[in-house]
């Protein structure tokens, strides 16, 4: 126990560390969010000026730095110029729209990844194991870029799919089932897009973790004692390949609100992607250093909870100090 | 130094212990694997260390081979404590101590041929042309019993006696005065097992080896050693020459170790 | 512990085949093959015939290369791509095992012949001890888990495991003599009629080794099983077994009471196999100089060249003209001790 305090102390200084350099590095680029306003010949300079110091712009960098951190005790993580609101309503709303688009997306992937890794596994030469080669093959060479580009232009062109935004005009919240449905089907394109580039490693990772606890001598013994295929495959080999399989999921836990930020924006599906995206070009300063330290904090929950789950799964792990 | 000298022991250890610190997650713990161990190696002879598993055998004798560091004591070796020397006057030592392994498989590297593998002690010590070290490859095959034909087969592609002798042949590539041997002839066939005990007794008398034998086959033990150290719970319990030991022994341990050989009757002659 | 033969014997000298009335498994002539991508044929088994008689525990004596893991794979019909059975039957019972489909083949492993391995990396590390022989249990049996547990439970208890903790443990948290009776629980659980203990003791100490004999021998009776015992050192063989057959090279080169081959080796190999073990005993040891370690000379020839002759010939130092061209048949001596040399042909003829 006294192992995780450690850590979630490193996790916490890490956090700092993250927002310190952050600011630093916005501060290093050049112009603020009102730089854009003062090549309009329309304003004035004494404008913008009092604009700055109102927004506090004009104060030395440890002095805006101790602002924030005080912002980010009352809740609000700072302030956003362009949507004119504190930051943390703006973020919260944007990261449940990323993960319910990832957590489904990865929820999928490792849903398909497992049975199919392990069916590949069992028969190596088989239909199924040449086709998902194939596959993952095919589908680690394409850019993620062509592939959410391809995505849109299917949804596009077969009108199946809605696309743009999270839900159509036309219903409100108000409509419970048809509301979920219309969420759903806009959905279903990133989420497609995101599986499809997400699936392949998955699915290298299980077959090989499947396909040396088959090679294990307790496999062969577990033949040996007429003990079915199947049952040796699911409750005799599969615990036992677990380990590495485990730690890679917490790695997918840890990248939750990072992966999808290409095809959110491709896509536009209304997550942190695009309003980062946009908060950076506009030099919405609190808004890029929000988004950061939330995906730094869900990569550190993310990689906690790794070895957590390992901790749980292999009792090997458990026993390691002993000889 | 002259080590050929009858009173001076070849390696004289004193006082050495080790203690392993545990950091895990749900248990700490502190175990004490050698505590004050005197051991006296003498010159171009066969001392086995005996004792049952967990007693420290391994830990003492990767001590004497360089490949652990005690916490505390001396290793004295031709007028130099290895404990106590520097980086440079450990790297010229290391060649001279030697070990092998149980599992020759798992000490020697897959991806090595067999000539490369003895090979690859001369690249780090000698200055020597690579024509002249496929000789000294060469004539190390000889002199362990392999055929030159094999120089290019893989570890796997050999028997265990023949991986075996090709550990040997790595270890003699170092110019050892030291060997330490941990149960090397466990996993050898029987008939196999002679051979190899064989060239080690032939390469002792022409090379002057001194043997430290780490085992807990008594048999072997009996006929190999010509002294036998008893290591229980990290320290030695007792050391005396081999027909002394077995006739005689003195302390309490040693006298349960050698009641406890086998009583498989049936096999007529058997000693016990 | 050695237990002479119980059961009188038909000798019959011409037959190929010991008749024994009961047998409880009888192999005759198998013979099995090897053909990798690309190499010759290698022979891994040649001819091999035996019978296993009831309350019998038949100890096979050979080192590496002797075909005793093959002979082992070919009764539970579990041997790997590219070997094949050539010739020869595997009866238990009244049932010809070689001849039987997969599907067969499995309600057979396990329950009515079941192998114990020398190595307890057979158990798997993440589950439970009393689950890996539940599950052996489970195979075979239609009860639920909760009942094949409870059974379980039971089996572990026989075999000294009766501490209550042990049972819900892993693997790694178990000694070697601890994990080596669980592989025992697994191959006992569903009461085979054969079990094949393939070096039981090879990775234990001593003292570990006896007790988990001792072991083996006391649930042979309450089990009804027969054993076929495989090990590479004579004195396991010694203690544990009735009959002891010798392999070399795929063949049996000589078979015997016990008792009988450890007092009198007859064949050439066994005689310099038995020597290689205790060499204390022998005439040439204990002078002044260190003498050699009793060693057989030469290599055993590479499995790929297959002779006409004796598989021991080039090794043997009693070898005959006739050695390197005939293979020897079997010549039975009195005390039902059998032997294939030309060294004794001659005589008996």
């Amino acid at each position: 126990m006294r192992y995780f305090g450690l850590r979630m102390g490193q996790a916490l200084l890490l956090l700092v560390g993250v927002s310190l350099l952050s600011f630093v590095f916005l501060q290093l680029a050049p112009g603020d969010f009102f730089s854009e306003m003062r090549l309009n010949p329309q304003v004035s300079s004494e404008t913008v000026d009092s604009l700055r110091q109102q927004y506090g712009l004009d104060r030395p960098l440890p002095v805006r730095y101790w602002r924030w951190l005080r912002s980010v005790a009352h809740g609000e993580l700072g302030f956003s110029f362009a949507y004119n609101s504190p930051v943390a309503p703006l973020l919260g709303v944007r990261a449940r729209n990323t993960l319910l688009l990832t957590s489904m997306a990865t929820f999928l992937a490792w849903s398909a990844a497992i049975p199919l890794g392990v069916l590949s596994a069992a028969s190596p030469q088989g239909w199924l194991a040449r086709s998902c080669s194939l596959g993952s093959a095919t589908l680690l060479a394409t850019p993620d870029l062509l592939l959410a580009l391809a995505g849109l232009m299917f949804a596009v062109r077969s009108g199946w799919l809605r696309i743009g935004g999270m839900a159509s005009a036309e219903i409100d919240a108000a409509q419970g089932w048809l509301r979920i449905r219309d969420v759903a089907s806009h959905l279903l394109a990133p989420v497609t897009v995101l599986v499809l580039g997400s699936l392949p490693i998955l699915l290298r990772h299980t077959t090989s973790a499947m396909r040396e606890a088959l090679a294990s001598p307790f496999v062969s013994a577990a033949r040996a004692h007429g003990i079915g295929r199947t049952r040796i495959l699911f409750r005799h080999a599969l615990p036992a390949a677990m380990n590495p399989l485990v730690s890679l999921m917490g790695a997918s836990l840890a990248s939750l609100l990072s992966a999808s930020l290409l095809v959110e924006v491709v896509m536009g599906w209304p997550g942190i992607g695009p309003l980062l995206l946009e908060a950076i070009l506009n030099r919405d300063l609190y808004v890029v250093i929000g988004v950061v330290m939330l995906s730094t904090f869900f990569l550190v929950a993310g990689m906690l909870t790794a070895d957590l789950l390992l901790f749980v799964a292999d009792p090997r792990i458990r026993r390691e100090g002993l000889a | 130094m002259n080590s050929g000298s009858l009173s001076q022991p070849f390696l004289l250890a004193r006082g050495v212990t080790k203690t392993y610190v545990h950091r895990g997650w749900s248990h700490r713990g502190r175990h004490k694997a050698l505590d004050q161990v005197d051991m006296a190696l003498p010159f171009a002879k066969t001392v086995a260390l005996v004792g049952e598993s967990g007693s420290g055998k391994t830990t003492l004798a990767m001590c004497l081979a360089g490949l652990e560091c005690p916490d505390a004591g001396e290793i004295w070796m031709e007028g130099r404590d290895l404990v106590s020397a520097g980086k440079r006057q450990l790297a010229a030592i290391r060649p001279q101590l030697q070990m092998l392994w149980q599992d020759s498989a798992a000490a020697l590297s897959p991806v090595l041929t067999a000539s490369e593998i003895v090979e690859e002690p001369l690249l780090a010590q000698l200055r020597a042309s690579p024509r002249q070290r496929s000789e000294i490859v060469s004539d190390l095959f000889q002199k362990v019993g392999l055929r030159l034909e094999w120089r290019i087969r893989y570890p796997h592609q050999l028997s265990g006696g023949q991986r075996q002798r090709l550990a040997i042949a790595r270890a003699l590539a170092s110019q050892p005065r030291l060997l330490v041997l941990d149960e090397p002839f466990t996993g050898l066939d029987l008939s196999v097992r002679g051979q190899i005990i064989n060239l080690l007794l032939d390469l002792q008398a022409t090379h002057a080896l001194t043997y430290l034998y780490v085992s807990h086959d008594l048999e072997v033990v009996r006929y190999f050693a010509d002294e036998v150290a008893v290591m229980h719970r990290g320290r030695i319990v007792e050391q005396a020459p081999t027909a002394e030991l077995f006739v005689r022994p003195s302390h309490l341990y040693t006298k349960k170790l050698l009641s406890a050989i086998p009583a498989f009757a049936g096999i007529q002659g058997c000693a016990n | 512990m050695i237990k002479s033969v119980s059961q009188p014997f038909a000798a019959n000298v011409t037959s190929s085949v010991r008749v024994a009335p009961s047998a409880v498994l009888r192999v005759s002539g198998l013979t099995v093959d090897l053909a990798m991508d690309g190499e010759p044929e290698m022979r891994v088994l040649n001819d091999v015939s035996f019978a296993l008689s009831p309350g019998e525990v038949l100890g096979v004596l050979g080192e590496s290369g002797a075909g005793k893991s093959t002979l082992a794979l070919s009764l539970l019909g579990l041997l790997p791509r590219h070997f094949r059975v050539s010739r020869g039957t595997v009866e238990l019972g009244a049932r010809q095992l070689l001849d039987l489909p997969e599907t067969e083949l499995r309600t057979i492993r396990g329950a009515e012949i079941s192998i114990v391995h020398q190595d307890s990396s057979v158990l798997n590390p993440v589950m439970r001890v009393v689950d890996q022989v539940a599950e052996v249990l489970r195979a075979h049996n239609s009860w639920n888990m909760r009942v094949c547990r409870e059974e379980a439970r039971a089996i572990l208890d026989t075999v000294g495991l009766s501490d209550g903790n042990i049972s819900t443990r892993y693997p790694h948290e178990l000694s070697g003599g601890q994990k080596q009776r669980v592989v025992i629980a697994q191959a006992l659980a569903c009461r085979p009629a054969v079990v094949i203990a393939d070096e039981p003791t090879a990775s234990l100490d001593i003292t570990t080794a006896r007790e988990i004999l001792d072991l083996l021998i006391r649930v042979k009776d309450t089990f009804h099983t027969v054993y076929l015992l495989i090990s590479h050192q004579p004195q396991i063989l010694a203690y544990a077994a009735n009959r002891v057959m010798v392999m070399y090279r795929g063949e049996i080169v000589e078979e015997g009471p016990t008792h009988g081959l450890f007092d009198s080796p007859l064949h050439p190999y066994t005689q310099a196999l038995l020597l290689c073990s205790r060499p204390l005993q022998s005439e040439i040891a204990l002078t002044a100089v260190k003498p050699h370690w009793p060693t057989i000379p030469t290599e055993a020839p590479d499995l790929r060249d297959f002779s006409r002759g004796c598989v021991f010939e080039n090794r043997c130092l009693q070898r005959m003209e006739i050695c390197s061209n005939q293979k020897p048949a079997k010549t039975i001596l009195p005390g039902l001790h059998e032997v294939h040399c030309f060294e004794y042909e001659r005589e008996d003829a």
